[in-house]
C-alpha cells in the first residue's frame, strides 16, 4: 500500500474515531410556543467541556428545568424565556469572547459559570452592557464591588466557613484541628475564614497544618494530628480542601484510625467522591442542599425531584444545581416587579430583594451589596452513598470575617 | 550588486514575517466574531510568547520549560503597576507603600513588566546557565514550579491564590499585535548578532564551538535574559487582556501550548515559532467552530463538544510524524521564486537566437 | 522515617517507567502519567471482582496503553530529534486527559481498592498505614525483577544494549520493534502497579491525577541520573525524603511554600551534580 493511501486510511479511521469518541452534540434551548412574543433571552456562557464542566453542567440543567416550568405556566410578562448557551471551555482566554457573542444575541439576562475566575469575564461582559447577571461563587469579589452593579451572586460568600463554625460551636465541640489546602483560593480562604469566625466564638485551635491537594500521602501530617488526638487535645477536624485531594486526606484520615468529626465545606458537596471512603461517617458538609432525596426545605427538594425526574438520576451537586433554577425564579420575581425588562430596572428590583424565598435560600442584596451573606446553609452528612440532613444554619453577623461588602 | 542582494536575502524573512503576521491578525478580525476576534488577540499574545521561548531555546539547543514562570513575573509586574491606587487599595490592602501608590500607563507597565522578569532572569542565569541538555531542562522546570508557588503564596503582594483582579483591559488587537511584530523584530535582529550565530553554532556541535574558544555561557546568558524580557513582556499582555488572573494561569498548560507552537513549526527558526503559533492558533480555532456543528453545504456535522482538545493533540502529533523537524523543518522563510519556468523564459528571451546557451 | 521511605517508593516507582523509556530511546514520556490513569480509570470501571483480578485488569489496560501510544505516536517519530518527541509525549498526554474528560466527565471519582490495604497497624506507638510496607515491599521486588530481567534475559540483554548504543544495537541484530515495544510493555506494568497503589492510598481517580506522578518521576529520574535504572530509584526515594523532610520540618507560616523549597533542593542538586547521583553514561550536562 503506497504511503499517501496509508496516510488517508490513517486519518480517515482517526477522524472516525473522533467523531464517535466526541459524540453528545451541544445543548439545544428549549423551544417556545408563545405566538408572536418575543422572547426574554437569557444568555449561558457556561463551561460545557474541560475542567469545570462538572460544575456547570448541573447549572445549566437546573436553569432549563426552571424556564421549562415557568414557560408551561404563561412565561414572564406573557414572554416566554429563553436560554441561549455557549462552551466556554473552561479557557479562561476564550471566556469573555464567547460572552460577548452571546450578549450581541439580543440577551436580556445572564447566568454566567459559578466560579470568579471562569465566571468574572463573562460577567463583565454583561455589566458592559447593563445586563442584569445571577450566579454563586465563594469569592467576595463575584459581586458590586469586585466586578459590577449587573452581577448578583446567591452565595453566602466569606460566610461558609462562619456557618461550619456555628454548627460546631452548638455541639459543644472545643478543640478543632484544621487541615489548610492552599492550592486554590476557595479552600485557602475558607481555612482563614474559619479561624477568624473561630476565634471570634471565643474558641482556640488545637492544631493546624498544611497539605496540597496533589499530594498523595498525607503521613506527616496524620502523624502530627495523631499525636495531638491520642492526647485527647483534638476533638473535631476542620478541612478547607475540596476533592479530590481532600478525600483522599479524609480516607487516609479514617485509615489512620481517626474517627472524629470532620467539617468540611462545599468542595465536599455531592456524593461523587464517597466511593473512596465506603461507609464514611461522622463527615459534615456545609452543603447546598441534600440531593439525594429528604431535604426538609421543601422548596429546595422540588428542585432535586424535578432534575431527578427529567434526568434518572440524583443531582450531582448540591448548590450548583439550585443555582441555574433559583437564578431563574429570581429573574423572574424581578422583571414582574419592574414590570420592564430594562437592565437598569431589573437591577434596581433585584437590589430590593429582603429575605426573599428563593429555590436556593432566602436572599437578602442592597444597592451597597450583591452578595447575601446571611443567608443560611444546610449541614449534610452521608449515610452510605446517601446524604442526610443535620440542621440549617445561618451565620452570625458578628463572627463573620470581613469580606469586600 | 552582489552585497545588496545578500543583505536583501538576509533580512527578507523580517518583512515578509511582519507582513504575514499582521495580514492573518487583519484578516481573521475583519471576517470573525466576538470569539474569534478574542481568539486573535490571544493568539497575538501567545506568538509574542514563543518567539520569546525561539530566542533562547532555538538559538541554544537547550529546552527550557520555565520560560512562562518570566510570564508570570510579567503579568505580576505589569498588572501590580496598571491598576489604579485607588482599586488596589480596596482589592489588595496589603500592598507595600511603592507598589500600592504607583499607577502607570499600560505600555510603560508591560515593558517594566519585562524589564523585572529580565532582571529575574539575568540573576538565574548565574547558575542555570552552567547546566546543559536534560539537567537544564528539570532546572528551568524547578524555576516555574517555584514562581508559581512563590505567587501562589505570597499574599501580601500577589494576592495568594486569589490572584489579581481589576487589571483594566487594554490589550486590544492592535496592542497585541503591534508588540507581536515588535517581539519578531527583537527575535529577528537577535539573531543576526554575531553572538547569536556563535551561539547556533553551539547548538550544532557543542563540542566543536568550545574548542574554537566560544564561551558558550556568556552567549546563553544574554539569549536567556533577552528571552526573559520577551516573556515578561507577554505575560503583561496577558494580564492586561485577561483582567483577572492567578498564578496557575501561568505553568503547565501555557508552557505546553507555547512550546508545542514552537516546536510543531519548527525549533531551529524564527519563521518556525511565527508559523508554529499561528498555525496552532488557527487549528484550534477551526476545531472550535468544528466542535460547535457546522453546515457544509448539503452536508450537517452535528456538534462534537471535545473535539478541539482531542482534535488538537491528533493534528499536532500528526504534523510532527509527517514533518519531525516542524512545519517550517527549521528553516526561514525562503526567498520567493519566479516559477521556473518563467525563469527560463526570461532567461531564454534574452539570448540572441541560435545560440546555445549550454543549462545546467 | 517510614514516610519518606515509601513515598520514596511511590515516587521510585513512577521514576522507573519514566528512566526505562529514556534509557533506550531518548524520550522522556510525559504521558507515562496516563498511563497511570488509564489503569486506574479500569479499577472504576471493573466493579468489585476480587483484587487479583482488579490487579490484573490495571496492568492489563496500562500495557494496552503503553503498546497503543509506543506504535501509533513514537514509533513514527523514532529517530526524531528530543524536542519533537517530548512535544509529541505532550500531545498524547494532552489528548488523553482530554478524552477521559470526555468519556469520564471533569469531576474525579471515589473508589475504594481493598478494605484490608486501608487499614493500618501499630508498631509501638506509631500508627502505620498496610499499604506502606506493601508499597516498599512491590517496589523493592519489582527492581529487583527488573534488573535480574536486564541482566539475565535475552531480551533484557538486548535492551541494555540498545540503551547503551543503538545504532550498533541495531546493526547487530537486536530487532528495535519488539526492544521497543517490550519496554513500553515494561513501563506500562510499573504504571499499572503504581496506578493500583495510588488508587489504595487516595480512593479517588480524576483525568489529571497523572500529571504530578509524571512530573516527580521526570525529577527523580533526572537527579538519580538519565539513563540510570538504579539511579532513577535512587532519585525517588532522595526527593521523596526532601518531600517528607519539608512537610514535617517546615515552619508553618512557611508551609505553604514547602513546593518551592524542594525545587530550590533540586537546583542546588543539579548545579552540585548534573550528571545525575548515578552516572550511566557519560552525558554533557554541564558547560
Amino acid at each position: 500500500m503506497s504511503k499517501p493511501i496509508r496516510i488517508a486510511l490513517v486519518a480517515a479511521l482517526a477522524v472516525a474515531t473522533l467523531l464517535a469518541l466526541t459524540a453528545g452534540g451541544g445543548t439545544a434551548a428549549p423551544k417556545n410556543t408563545f405566538a408572536g412574543k418575543k422572547p426574554i433571552v437569557i444568555a449561558m456562557p457556561l463551561a460545557l467541556t474541560g475542567v469545570i464542566s462538572f460544575y456547570d453542567q448541573p447549572n445549566l440543567a437546573g436553569a432549563q428545568i426552571a424556564v421549562a416550568q415557568i414557560n408551561r405556566r404563561g412565561g414572564v410578562l406573557g414572554r416566554p424565556l429563553r436560554i441561549i448557551s455557549a462552551d466556554t471551555k473552561s479557557d479562561l482566554g476564550l471566556i469573555a469572547g464567547v460572552a460577548k457573542s452571546l450578549l450581541a444575541k439580543k440577551a436580556d439576562l445572564m447566568i454566567p459559570t459559578l466560579d470568579y475566575d471562569f465566571g468574572g469575564p463573562s460577567a463583565r461582559a454583561a455589566c458592559a452592557k447593563n445586563i442584569p447577571a445571577i450566579s454563586v461563587a465563594g469569592d467576595s469579589r463575584f459581586g458590586l464591588q469586585g466586578i459590577g452593579r449587573c452581577l448578583f451572586n446567591q452565595f453566602p460568600a466569606g460566610s461558609e466557613a462562619a456557618i461550619g463554625a456555628t454548627w460546631a460551636w452548638s455541639k459543644g465541640w472545643r478543640h478543632p484541628y484544621v487541615l489548610e489546602d492552599p492550592s486554590i483560593s476557595y479552600s485557602k480562604t475558607f481555612f482563614e475564614n474559619f479561624k477568624y469566625s473561630w476565634s471570634k466564638l471565643g474558641g482556640q485551635i488545637a492544631g493546624e497544618d498544611t497539605f496540597m491537594n496533589s499530594d498523595q500521602s498525607i503521613a506527616s501530617q496524620i502523624t502530627k494530628m495523631k499525636q495531638l488526638v491520642d492526647q485527647k487535645k483534638v476533638d473535631f477536624i476542620f478541612m478547607g480542601s475540596y476533592a479530590p485531594g481532600g478525600a483522599s486526606a479524609t480516607k487516609q484520615i479514617r485509615a489512620a484510625g481517626i474517627n472524629l468529626p470532620i467539617i468540611g465545606g462545599a468542595g465536599f458537596d455531592g456524593t461523587f467522591w464517597l466511593g473512596a471512603v465506603p461507609n464514611l461517617k461522622n463527615f459534615y458538609v456545609v452543603a447546598g442542599g441534600v440531593t439525594t432525596g429528604g431535604d426538609p426545605n421543601k422548596l429546595r427538594a422540588a428542585v432535586y425531584a424535578a432534575y431527578k425526574a427529567k434526568f434518572k438520576k440524583d443531582a450531582p451537586l448540591g448548590e450548583q444545581t439550585l443555582n441555574g433554577y433559583s437564578a431563574v425564579y429570581a429573574f423572574k420575581k424581578a422583571i414582574e416587579r419592574a414590570k420592564s425588562t430594562s437592565g437598569a430596572k431589573v437591577i434596581a428590583q433585584l437590589e430590593k430583594f429582603r429575605n426573599e424565598p428563593l429555590p436556593i435560600g432566602n436572599i437578602t442584596w442592597t444597592s451597597k451589596c450583591h452578595i447575601s451573606k446571611l443567608r443560611s446553609l444546610p449541614i449534610v452528612t452521608f449515610v452510605g452513598n446517601k446524604e442526610k440532613f443535620v440542621a440549617e444554619v445561618s451565620p452570625k453577623a458578628s463572627i463573620l470575617p470581613k469580606t469586600l461588602c | 550588486m552582489e552585497a545588496l542582494r545578500t543583505a536583501a536575502r538576509a533580512t527578507w524573512p523580517l518583512p515578509a514575517l511582519l507582513a504575514l503576521v499582521a495580514a492573518a491578525a487583519e484578516i481573521a478580525w475583519a471576517a470573525g466574531d466576538s470569539v474569534t476576534r478574542g481568539v486573535v488577540v490571544v493568539a497575538m499574545i501567545n506568538l509574542t510568547l514563543v518567539i520569546g521561548l525561539y530566542v533562547f531555546v532555538g538559538n541554544s539547543g537547550v529546552f527550557s520549560f520555565g520560560s512562562v514562570a518570566f510570564a508570570s513575573i510579567g503579568a505580576y509586574t505589569a498588572a501590580l503597576l496598571v491598576i489604579p491606587p485607588d482599586q488596589k487599595s480596596i482589592l489588595q490592602p496589603d500592598l507595600p507603600g511603592f507598589i500600592a501608590h504607583s499607577h502607570y500607563g499600560s505600555v510603560e507597565a508591560t515593558l517594566m513588566g519585562g524589564v523585572v522578569a529580565a532582571a529575574a532572569g539575568a540573576v538565574l542565569a548565574v547558575p542555570l546557565m552552567r547546566l546543559n541538555g536534560i539537567a537544564a531542562g528539570l532546572a528551568t522546570f524547578a524555576v516555574l514550579v517555584i514562581i508559581r508557588t512563590v505567587a501562589n503564596s505570597w499574599t501580601e503582594v500577589t494576592n495568594g491564590a486569589a490572584g489579581i483582579s481589576g487589571v483594566p483591559v487594554t490589550t486590544s488587537k492592535n496592542a497585541a499585535l503591534v508588540w507581536a511584530l515588535i517581539a519578531i523584530v527583537v527575535g529577528f535582529a537577535f539573531q543576526s548578532t554575531g553572538l547569536a550565530l556563535r551561539l547556533r553554532g553551539s547548538r550544532e556541535d557543542d563540542v566543536a564551538a568550545r574548542s574554537l574558544g566560544v564561551s558558550i555561557r556568556t552567549e546563553r546568558r544574554v539569549a536567556w535574559v533577552i528571552h526573559a524580557f520577551v516573556m515578561g513582556v507577554g505575560g503583561g499582555l496577558y494580564a492586561q487582556y485577561l483582567g483577572s488572573f492567578n498564578a496557575n494561569f501561568f505553568y503547565l498548560a501555557l508552557t505546553f501550548t507555547t512550546l508545542a507552537m514552537l516546536v510543531v513549526g519548527g525549533i531551529k527558526s524564527l519563521t518556525g515559532a511565527v508559523v508554529g503559533s499561528l498555525a496552532i492558533s488557527f487549528i484550534a480555532e477551526l476545531l472550535h467552530r468544528i466542535e460547535q456543528g457546522v453546515d457544509v453545504g448539503p452536508l450537517h456535522v452535528p456538534a462534537r463538544p471535545g473535539l478541539r482538545e482531542v482534535g488538537l493533540a491528533i493534528i499536532m502529533l500528526s504534523i510532527l510524524i509527517l514533518r519531525p523537524r516542524g512545519l517550517t523543518n527549521g528553516r526561514e522563510l525562503p526567498r520567493p521564486r519566479f516559477p521556473r519556468r518563467l525563469r527560463e523564459v526570461v532567461r531564454r528571451s534574452a539570448i540572441p537566437q541560435g545560440g546555445d546557451a549550454a543549462e545546467t | 522515617m517510614i514516610d519518606a521511605i515509601t513515598y520514596g517508593s511511590q515516587f521510585a516507582l513512577y521514576a522507573l517507567g519514566i528512566a526505562l523509556i529514556f534509557g533506550i530511546m531518548g524520550l522522556i514520556n510525559f504521558a507515562h502519567g496516563e498511563l497511570l490513569m488509564a489503569g486506574a480509570y479500569a479499577i472504576v470501571l471493573i466493579g468489585k471482582p476480587p483484587w487479583p483480578v482488579v490487579v490484573l485488569a490495571t496492568v492489563a489496560v496500562a500495557i494496552v496503553f503503553a503498546l497503543g501510544m509506543e506504535r501509533a505516536a513514537f514509533r513514527p517519530l523514532r529517530g526524531a530529534s528530543p524536542a519533537t518527541l517530548l512535544i509529541a509525549s505532550f500531545a498524547v498526554s494532552y489528548g488523553l486527559q482530554n478524552l477521559a474528560i470526555l468519556i469520564e466527565g471533569s469531576a474525579p471519582k471515589g473508589t475504594s481498592v481493598s478494605t484490608w490495604l486501608s487499614e493500618s497497624f501499630s508498631i509501638g506507638s506509631v500508627s502505620v498505614p498496610k499499604l506502606d510496607p506493601v508499597t516498599v515491599g512491590v517496589t523493592i521486588v519489582l527492581l529487583v525483577a527488573l534488573g535480574l530481567f536486564l541482566q539475565r534475559t535475552r531480551m533484557g540483554v538486548q535492551m541494555r544494549a540498545a540503551a547503551e548504543d543503538f545504532r550498533m544495537a541495531r546493526i547487530l541484530g537486536v530487532r528495535a520493534n519488539t526492544v521497543i515495544a517490550t519496554a513500553f510493555a515494561i513501563s506500562g506494568l510499573l504504571a499499572g502497579i503504581g496506578a493500583y497503589l495510588l488508587v489504595a492510598q487516595t480512593g479517588e481517580v480524576s483525568y489529571d491525577m497523572g500529571s504530578n506522578p509524571v512530573l516527580y518521576a521526570f525529577v527523580a529520574t533526572v537527579l538519580g541520573g538519565m539513563g540510570s535504572l538504579r539511579g532513577a530509584v535512587l532519585g525517588g526515594y532522595v526527593f521523596g525524603t526532601i518531600f517528607v523532610l519539608l512537610q514535617s520540618y517546615l515552619p508553618l507560616e512557611l508551609r505553604s511554600y514547602r513546593d518551592a523549597f524542594a525545587f530550590g533542593a533540586v537546583i542546588v542538586m543539579l548545579l552540585v551534580r548534573p550528571q545525575g547521583l548515578i552516572v550511566a553514561r557519560s552525558v554533557v550536562t554541564r558547560v
